[in-house]
């Protein structure tokens, strides 16, 4: 580790390489930094072939902060864990639970979350061990240090360089960044140039029993003081920490750098400076920021424009949902009236037998509802069934059309009659509710019963279609949509089984639900008195009604 | 529309400098949060099958730079899910998955994944969602196939720029949801499917249609939006339950609804829609 050019421990780099000596003064301007950048690098950026990072993990919860390296010719895993540190699977020794080895670790793995390829391995390499670390959580840390360098920059430790090499990349990336240039040009004025050590890529460590009389310009890289700086502090595009012990004499100049832990003593002035990329980046986000409001301006006011020309109703595209609305109210009313016209048909020819139906439906609908579930499978099995008997038995066939034809219609005009039944049913509900919207629905009258009827059943759909005029309820109105047809499926099947339970309303007698006491009264107990059922011990048993038609009372087994 | 895209590649870029702020914060007690962030370079792979299986959370998923084969940000309750960041032979597989041990509540208020694929090759990408948000920014990723399934979410899919690859189908479905697709016209789909359970669903078939293609919607109940461009070639045959359809700048000719360009447009798409319960209201943009 020792003798990686990057590494913290030999970093102490302010008494390493020879600074800058006063003839190299700067001026303003990217022509005279230059140079003077180019011979600060060269001496100390020998470099390393880094190995690149093909794949990387980095995992850190409450317990564990590890990092999963994928490389070209290995791999490399190093966590700190519930105390314990592992490189590669093995434990190379303890940590403090949120001590400084933790971390620093976790700070590393922060940055290392969003870099790739070589800036990771740079930055991975380039880490070490806090300087406040002591006796085996120091050798663990080094430990952690060694082995990121020896996964990372294997080669550079190999081949030691015979000479002193310029980083090509970096000057590069220099170079590419005159406008930075131009700003460190801005910041160094009156800066005492003289006394002072530059790096780059570089960071830089003073430790807190450290006192060094220098100006200090960092770029690409973080500082961190613990000790005293006896000048002016430049950082580039980098972090400046100091800690409470830490101490600027001069001044301290951030171009595009952050100033953290800012706990320490700085004598002079703070001050930063944006630099022109960034704000030449900002400058275009913000265009592209604007450019993107307009367009999407554009498209929404090309949207109504489009919108308005596809139809002249469309010029009222806000009533539309109200117009639309209002036809479907106005449809849904006329529906109603004309199923209420049929109404009266079928109470004036058929009255009994819709009373009849409407009374079992409201008494057993449950039942009823089972019962029209199975007539409804097995209308086209019995239809089927009927036409092969017809026809095999050969007598039949001249039956068979009418039983074609009839049997259909005999199905409809069942579900009819149930349906105006259970209308009917609803109806005396409503009759017995006195409320003066329902004051019409007379029980005296039939007609009514099956109207008001009807208008309940066709409330879900009517306020569908009010809602549908509020523009924002397309989920409401769905809804209610739903629930108005399942009210009527459930109807159609409660009345279609009232008509079979019935016998089309011609045998009241069969009407499932009716009450102990009434059946009672039709045997000619008084449901009062406790003396014995006619006929037999017990009144739930299977017994024949007196004066029945010889059936079973179904309620008879069903109580 | 590309504002909305520009701040989600923004929440794309920014998702991942926020979890390493949680990545480099130390451990507090009681924290139980678990942040995973993995990448791979890429290296000559010719396609990608990607899966990504999340629970509960946000999950965002876009696109990445050129060397970049993936990159995954993840947020996670270790005590009761496990991540996964899975790479082998052209395959991903991303997401987390409950711990059979755990017997509280399987998903944790909070967790986020954020997914960015980088172009270069075919990707099959197929996402199962649970319940949350999701964004998919699909702008400049090659995609032979999609498939996305979702159950009780938020789920809107962006594909802002033209397809570069073919892509055989993509298919979505989408439980008790609200889904918005903008920009399928880009996807470069020979069919589109989409099978949305309870809620409302807006697709968007403007973009660069570069073929004809077969779209077919299977609705439980809700409401369905559909947005054509004009001059689109479009047949709508409409079958349902108890479903409406509102099929404003379409002429019924038989069984079928068609837009006017029908006959004289480059491109045609073909619309099955089977609702039982609910509306479809169809939109044109210019």
């Amino acid at each position: 580790m020792s003798n990686f050019p990057s590494d913290r421990n030999v970093r102490y780099p302010l008494f390493g390489p020879a600074p800058v000596g006063p003839q190299a003064r700067f001026r303003l301007g990217v022509l005279t930094v230059l140079p003077l950048l180019a011979s600060a690098v060269m001496p100390h950026v020998a470099s390393a072939q880094l190995e690149p990072v093909v794949a990387k993990e980095v995992v850190v919860g409450s317990s564990e902060a590890s990092l999963r390296l994928e490389l070209t010719d290995g791999e490399l895993e190093v966590s700190l864990e519930d105390g314990i540190v592992h490189v590669d699977g093995s434990e190379v020794g303890g940590f403090e639970v949120g001590g400084s080895l933790d971390a620093a670790w976790r700070q590393l793995l922060g940055s290392a979350a969003v870099m790739d390829g070589t800036s990771l391995a740079r930055a991975l390499v380039d880490w070490t061990p806090p300087g406040a670390l002591q006796g085996p959580e120091r050798e663990v840390g080094e430990r952690i240090d060694e082995a990121l360098e020896s996964a990372l920059a294997s080669s550079a430790f190999g081949d030691p360089p015979q000479e002193a090499e310029v980083d090509g990349e970096l000057i590069r990336s220099l170079l590419s960044r005159t406008d930075r240039l131009e700003n460190l040009g801005d910041m160094l004025a009156g800066v005492d140039l003289d006394n002072m050590i530059v790096r780059i890529g570089e960071d830089v460590y003073v430790a807190e029993d450290e006192e060094v009389n220098v100006t200090l310009l960092a770029i690409d890289a973080d500082v961190e003081i613990e000790g005293t700086v006896r000048g002016d502090v430049v950082v580039v595009d980098g972090t400046l920490t100091l800690p409470e012990e830490g101490r600027v004499t001069g001044d301290v100049h951030l171009a595009n750098s952050r100033l953290l832990s800012n706990e320490g003593v700085i004598e002079g002035s703070v001050s930063e400076i944006a630099s022109g990329q960034d704000e030449e980046s900002e400058e275009d986000l913000r265009d592209q920021l604007r450019e993107e409001i307009r367009t999407e301006l554009r498209t929404e006011a090309t949207m109504d424009r489009a919108s308005e020309r596809s139809g002249a109703w469309n010029l009222l595209r806000p009533f539309r949902t109200i117009g639309r609305g209002v036809a479907g109210v106005l449809a849904t009313g006329f529906n109603v009236l004309i199923l209420c016209l049929l109404g009266w048909l079928v109470v004036y020819f058929a009255g009994d037998n819709v009373a009849v139906v409407a009374e079992t439906a409201r008494r057993s609908p449950g039942r009823s509802a089972m019962v029209g579930l199975a007539g409804t499978f097995l209308v086209f099995p019995v239809w089927l069934l009927g036409t092969l008997a017809l026809v095999l038995t050969i007598v039949g066939i001249f039956a068979l059309p009418f039983w074609l034809v009839l049997f259909p219609i005999a199905v409809v005009l069942a579900i009819g009659l149930g349906f105006y039944g259970v209308a009917s049913g609803i109806g005396e509900h409503l009759a017995t509710w006195r409320h003066p919207l329902v004051e019409w629905v007379r029980s005296s009258n039939p007609f009514t019963l099956v109207c008001g009827g009807l208008i309940a059943l066709a409330t879900p759909f009517l306020l569908a279609h009010v809602v549908e005029m509020g523009m924002f309820f397309g989920m409401i109105e769905a809804l209610l949509l739903v629930a108005g047809w399942i009210i009527l499926v459930c109807a159609g099947l409660v009345g279609f089984g009232s008509v079979l339970i019935t016998r089309a309303g011609r045998r009241p007698e069969f009407q499932w639900g009716r009450g102990l006491d009434e059946d009672m009264a039709d045997w000619g107990v008084d449901p009062e008195s406790p003396s014995s059922p006619p006929g037999g011990d017990d009144w739930f048993g299977a017994e024949t009604r007196p004066g029945g038609h010889g059936e079973t009372d179904p309620d008879a087994s069903e109580s | 529309m590309r504002a909305r895209a520009s701040r989600h590649s923004m929440a794309v870029a920014v998702v991942p400098a926020v979890l390493s702020l949680l990545v480099a914060a130390p451990p507090a007690s009681g924290q139980d949060w678990q942040t995973v962030s993995a990448s791979r370079r890429s290296s000559g792979e010719t396609e990608l099958e990607v899966s990504v299986q999340y629970g509960a959370g946000r999950l965002e998923i876009g696109g990445a730079d050129e060397g970049t084969l993936y990159s995954v940000s993840l947020r996670h309750d270790p005590e009761s899910t496990r991540s996964i960041t899975e790479y082998e032979q052209g395959r991903l597989r991303v997401g987390v998955e409950s711990l059979k041990s755990n017997r509280g509540v399987p998903w944790k208020e909070g967790g986020e994944l954020s997914l960015a694929l980088g172009p270069g090759r075919p990707i099959d990408l197929a996402v199962e969602f649970g319940a949350g948000d999701a964004e998919l920014n699909l702008g400049g990723i090659a995609l032979s196939d999609l498939t996305m399934k979702t159950g009780a979410s938020d789920a809107r899919l962006d594909m802002p720029t033209p397809n570069p690859v073919p892509m055989r189908k993509a298919s979505f479905e989408v439980g008790a949801a609200s889904f918005e697709a903008h920009g399928l016209g880009n996807l470069n789909a020979e069919g589109i499917d989409v099978q949305a359970g309870v809620g409302s669903a807006t697709l968007d078939f403007t973009g660069e249609w570069q073929r004809d293609s077969h779209v077919t919607l299977h609705m439980g109940m809700g409401s369905l939006r559909l947005l054509f461009p004009v001059g689109l070639g479009v047949k709508v045959e409409q079958g349902g339950f108890l479903a409406s359809f509102d099929g404003e700048g379409l002429v019924q000719r038989g069984d079928a609804y068609y837009s006017s360009a029908w006959n004289t447009s480059d491109r045609k798409i073909t619309v099955d829609i089977h609702a039982a319960f609910g509306s479809t209201t169809v939109e044109w943009i210019r």
